[in-house]
């Protein structure tokens, strides 16, 4: 993903305590996410009247399974003022895919 | 959509930017376990901005149980990531008053045998004191904190 977006996941995922094993190798894995991610950063104007300087985050995901091609999850997050920028949209990702895995 | 709530065990794979792993590996002393033991041998890809740099720098200040080794060939686990860096603007330095760049930065350790991600964490600074240097040791610090657990 853009920016490497997958590692924010990843981390999220492990910080939320979602019950996967994440796999670094495709052909090793059952699932597969994909998806976009665009960080928009301040500008002095949002500094200047909204006396903010955090980005403004934007990622979309999908999870597809791998053996029958059917996309099974799909995920669209937009954080305007991020506190923790990238790390959190990751970890709203994360959060949400926990919500469908079912120990 | 429905979503399937039967599944017991999910493996992921994300797709772009992941680094490919062999098909063939030799087999290595490492544990599949999970954990990274300690003195394991890691190998430190290329990550932008040359942040793998301040890393093993990091991995060495903070005194991480683990061997940094040059080649991939020779690693047990290798560790990836992102980082992103944002330069204090004019507009932050007279509006905010704020001279330190904003840091972002994410890792994951993979099991290089198994292919399994290990472990991982991202970090985010708004005002980074001493820049990427900031950020790579707090990677460091929270890597030697999951193997000394």
């Amino acid at each position: 993903m853009l920016g490497g977006f997958e590692n924010y996941i990843i981390a999220g995922l492990r910080n939320k305590k979602a019950p996967l094993t994440v796999m670094a190798d495709r052909s090793k894995a059952e699932y597969e996410i994909s998806g976009v991610s665009e960080t928009d950063k301040a500008g002095w104007a949002k500094m200047l009247f909204m006396g903010s300087q955090n980005s403004n985050e934007q990622a979309s995901i999908k999870i597809a399974d791998l053996r029958s091609g059917a996309v099974i999850f799909g995920y669209s997050v937009h954080k305007t003022d991020s506190v923790r920028g990238r790390q959190s949209a990751g970890e709203a990702c994360a959060k949400h895919i926990k919500q469908i895995v079912v120990d | 959509m429905r979503y399937s709530r039967t599944l017991v065990s999910l493996f992921v794979l994300l797709l772009v930017g992941v680094a490919q792993i062999g098909g063939a590996e030799e087999t290595r002393g490492a544990a599949a376990s999970g954990k990274i033991p300690k003195g394991a041998k890691v190998y430190v890809a290329p990550i932008s901005d040359g942040f793998d740099t301040y890393l093993k720098a990091a991995l060495s200040d903070k005194k991480v149980p683990v061997e940094v080794v040059e080649s991939r060939e020779k690693a047990d686990y290798q560790i990836d990531g992102a980082s992103d860096s944002q330069k204090a603007s004019t507009a932050k330095k007279v509006i905010m008053g704020d001279w330190h760049s904003r840091e972002e930065a994410s890792i994951r350790v993979s099991n290089i045998q198994s292919g399994e991600v290990v472990w991982s964490y991202s970090v985010h600074k708004e005002a980074s004191a001493h820049g990427k240097k900031s950020t790579a040791e707090a990677c460091a610090k929270h890597l030697k904190d999951a193997i000394a657990e």
